[in-house]
């Protein structure tokens, strides 16, 4: 998928592409990691659909498109980092402390779409402080974000009191719960986001960068590319992404909580990695974040519904991620050494 | 360290003389470390005895010592696993089963006893597996414990059917791990701390496995030319992580006598944090019991001082992270590296 596929029109605009491809150097350059969670997930709709009468129905698909959207646009910003080679422990607290402050702030009065903005605003603040504190401090990502997860709930946590703050009923609602032509917003703003995604990743500079530097940081370094700026900016992107997530999440339950996504930065970060992106960076894109989030929100909607219970449910989910992260480092003839 | 314990004969005299600076070497780091550590730690207990009459009680110091022993056991074993350059997300999360495990075997009406060590087989097994992932599979630690946390905490779940429905053990059974002091006035949870901590030290200090834990988290390509068992080495540490895991499972369990999946959920970073602080550092080879001791100790302070003195709890989560980032800012400093 990070490839455009070829045709007959690029054919004479770049000879690397020309000529014909034969089955198996066309097997050797597609994209396994995607075709395998594609046919993952086939034969897991096709299994809770025969499990499950309710299953396969516009509704139900509908409900599990409500229920893995905000996961799923915490994801893109998140796969971008990933992509990058760094990690972001710190998405589930700032979406509690953007619920926090954007509830805060209408119930002070603020217009609503003004406080929206200023949680997403809010959201890239902590982006920035994440990226100053990694690429000027030059402490590892994943300890900066775990300190930063801790710091940031507890801001949230000061910041109300360790109360959720309501909002009752308003306009603000619509943002998540409303629908267009019978479509609920919510898996509107994921497509809308995993569109900006992609965009930036396939035709963007920043998105060249991002793959190059999480393939070859040292490379790119001494290839003059400026790596810390890039970086920094995928943090930004990251914490802006989350706010954005915040704000809907917001929406959707009408209270800001402190204690809002608790741990959720696992599930969230779980799904990217189901998706194909590695931790060392370099691999994977959009496609594989949304498939990875619907392979779990198909597999917790359809185990419910096939009557499964509940508690099978981390269980189902581990194993699924075992079998992936195995498949795809045997396949790749072992990362981690 | 492998090709140096080959070449016998004429130069013994001076590979003993690099062995000898090389273990200088590593003392005087770790030392450095550990006063530091000593230092902050002697610096919050002076500040708090003066802001708190009750904080320098005997009461109180046990207090702190019996609530960190469960993570601190824990801890001794994700010492060893991340000197030797790994990561094991999973500590709680087995903690939980072997508590689970263990109790539903003494409903079941199995001896005590026998439980306790089918808990401890059962924890190691869950280690294995997660090594057999690291070193067979050569999934990276973070994502291979990652998802088997997962697996490990469903498993709790199926046991207990249910997220919040714990099982309980009888008041009087299985206290004498934790809930009872054998020598009065010291709660065994104490003694099971610091046992943990010496058998430790004593596996990193005085064992050829210890060695081999620091050369592989040093340079896991240097030890594999050297002939050192890279994989085995590593499928060790995660089975011994396992199994501290699961003796603080048990302690757990003898302490709360309930066992549920959520237990202790979320506690792995904190433990994490406090190997991190302790010296360890995130890409192994270098740091100690002693270290992550302290780094308990500091932790556990901070948390009882807060409280003391009034702190609102939630200042609590701003001044951890704070701290873990400082540690390990100042040893990046310190080192010169850093992330790259």
């Amino acid at each position: 998928m990070n490839t455009p596929p070829f045709s007959a029109g690029e054919a004479g605009t770049i000879p690397v592409r020309t000529g014909h491809k034969s089955l198996r150097e066309r097997l050797r350059y597609a994209n396994w990691t995607l075709l395998g969670l594609l046919l993952a997930l086939v034969v897991m709709i096709t299994g809770f659909s025969i499990a499950s009468p309710y299953f396969l129905s516009v509704r139900n698909f509908l409900n599990i498109g409500q229920r893995v959207s905000i996961y799923g646009i915490v994801a893109v910003g998140l796969s971008i980092v990933m992509i990058a080679g760094g990690i972001d422990l710190s998405i589930g607290s700032v979406i509690a402390a953007t619920t926090v402050l954007v509830a805060t702030l209408i119930k002070g009065g603020t217009p609503i779409w003004i406080a929206a903005l200023a949680g997403c605003a809010g959201g890239a603040v902590w982006g920035v402080m994440n990226g100053l504190i990694i690429t000027k401090a030059r402490i590892a990502p994943i300890v900066c974000t775990l300190g930063t997860m801790s710091v940031i709930r507890g801001v949230a946590y000061l910041f109300s009191g360790g109360q959720s703050v309501s909002i009752g009923g308003q306009a603000f609602a619509f943002l998540a719960r409303g629908q267009i032509a019978g479509i609920p917003n919510l898996p509107i703003w994921w497509l809308i986001t995993c569109g900006l995604g992609l965009f930036i990743l396939r035709y963007t500079l920043l998105g060249h960068y991002v793959y190059a530097i999480g393939g070859n940081a040292e490379a790119c370094r001494v290839s003059s590319v400026h790596v810390d700026r890039w970086r920094f900016i995928t943090y930004v992107l990251s914490g802006l992404v989350s706010g954005f997530a915040g704000v809907l999440l917001l929406s959707v339950t009408g209270s800001g909580a402190p204690f809002e996504y608790l741990g959720a930065e696992l599930d969230i970060i779980t799904a990217v990695i189901l998706g194909g992106i590695g931790l060392s960076g370099g691999l994977g894109g959009i496609a594989g974040t949304m498939l990875g989030t619907l392979i779990l929100g198909v597999l917790a909607n359809g185990m419910v519904l096939a009557s499964v219970p509940q508690y099978w449910n981390d269980a189902a989910r581990g194993i699924v991620m075992v079998a992936a992260v195995t498949l795809d480092s045997l396949r790749r003839g072992g990362g981690y050494r | 360290m492998g090709a140096l314990s080959t070449d016998q004969g004429t130069s013994s005299a001076a590979t003993l003389t690099v062995r000898l600076k090389q273990l200088g070497g590593r003392l005087r780091f770790a030392n450095l470390m550990v006063l530091g550590l000593v230092v902050v730690l002697v610096g919050m207990c002076a500040f708090l005895a003066h802001a708190s009459p009750y904080f320098l009680t005997v009461r109180n110091l046990l207090n702190i010592g019996s609530s960190l022993s469960i993570l601190g056991v824990t801890a001794v074993g994700l010492t060893i696993v991340m000197i030797g350059g790994g990561l094991d997300l999973t500590i709680t999360a087995v903690m939980m089963a072997t508590a689970m495990v263990t109790a539903a075997l003494i409903i079941g009406g199995t001896p005590e006893w026998l439980a306790a060590l089918i808990g401890c087989g059962a924890a190691m097994a869950m280690g294995a597996g997660n090594g057999l992932l690291v070193a067979k599979a050569r999934v990276n630690p973070i994502v291979a414990t990652l998802s088997t946390m997962s697996i490990i905490r469903g498993v709790g779940y199926i046991i207990s059917k249910g997220a919040f429905r714990g099982l309980a053990i009888g008041i009087d059974q299985f206290a004498l791990l934790a809930r009872s002091s054998t020598i009065p006035g010291i709660p065994n949870a104490l003694l099971c701390w610091l046992v943990a901590c010496g058998v430790g030290a004593f596996i990193l200090r005085f064992t050829l496995f210890g060695q081999h834990v620091f050369a592989v988290g040093d340079s896991a390509a240097a030890c594999q030319v050297s002939g050192v068992h890279v994989d085995r080495c590593r499928l060790l540490t995660y089975v011994i992580g396992g199994l501290a895991s699961g003796i603080a499972g048990l302690m757990l369990l003898s302490l709360s006598t309930t066992a549920y999946a959520q237990q202790a959920a979320g506690e792995e970073l904190n433990v994490i944090a406090a190997v991190i602080l302790g010296g360890v550092g995130l890409s192994g080879g270098r740091g100690g019991v002693a270290g992550t001791m302290l780094a308990m100790l500091i932790l556990g302070v901070m948390q009882n001082g807060m409280t003391l003195t009034g702190v609102p709890d939630y200042w609590q989560y701003i001044v951890r992270g704070l701290i873990l980032m400082l540690a390990v800012g100042l040893d990046s400093l310190r080192s010169g590296g850093g992330y790259r």
